[in-house]
């Protein structure tokens, strides 16, 4: 694989029902890739929910 | 310290967006980047999140201290002799502020934005060692340290400019 690429990280189940983490390459044709739009809005969703989870402890 | 409720959203927001240009801006150009959204907004670690965290800590130092707001701060700027290094903290702290302008001609020499992002988190991580050895508020060197943190906010604040980051008051 030649450096300097983007890739991500998916979770999958091998053989044994393990969950193993890989860094694949991102393929924007299969559509699992993530748009800017969608990254910004998970990006404040995440934060207000770790202020929620520290509002309820 | 903490967001009120009112400020939930803005807070989230500003620190959400912030996490994700640290994460894009501290990757070395020449290894590859794994896209990850655990690692991105992750509130301990090299993320924006903790850097923003330990920013936010300085400035409450600071309010808690009576000479480290307003014109209070003012006047120990303008009437005291500087600040005076008494500990191993204080040195490190002091030393990885002024590195500020060094990092940023060589993020620009090599091209290398990822050197002002290891330049910030390393001035956290000295934040950190800091708080744990040094107090401020009441002790004796008060004076002396809160124009150290006040110091190390602008460094940081100037830092998270240059990176397109926006800053918190209250986390």
């Amino acid at each position: 694989m030649p450096f300097g690429m983007v890739l991500q990280e998916n979770v999958t189940e091998n053989e044994d029902g393990e969950l193993v983490k890989k860094a694949e390459k991102i393929k924007t044709r299969e559509g699992k890739s993530t748009k800017l739009a969608e990254l910004l809005d998970e990006a404040k969703s995440r934060a207000l929910k770790m202020f929620d989870e520290r509002l309820q402890n | 310290m903490q967001v009120t409720a009112d400020k939930l959203e803005e807070t989230a927001e500003r620190m959400g967006i912030s996490a994700i240009k640290y994460f894009d801006l501290k990757q070395n150009r020449v290894q590859n980047y794994v896209f990850s959204f655990d690692k991105m907004l992750d509130p301990k670690g090299n993320t924006g999140v903790y850097l923003l965290y330990m920013y936010v800590r300085v400035g409450s130092i600071l309010e808690k201290s009576s000479h480290g707001t307003g014109e209070a701060l003012a006047k120990l700027k303008k009437e005291s002799e500087g600040f005076k290094i008494t500990n191993q903290s204080e040195k490190e702290l002091a030393l990885a502020i002024l590195r500020l302008p060094e990092q940023l001609e060589l993020a620009v020499s090599d091209l290398q934005i990822n050197r002002v992002c290891d330049l910030v988190y390393e001035i956290a991580v000295k934040i950190a060692e800091f708080y744990n050895i040094s107090k401020v508020v009441g002790s004796q060197e008060e004076e002396s340290r809160v124009l150290l943190l006040e110091a190390t906010k602008k460094v940081m604040a100037k830092a998270f400019d240059l990176l397109g980051m926006k800053t918190i008051d209250k986390i």
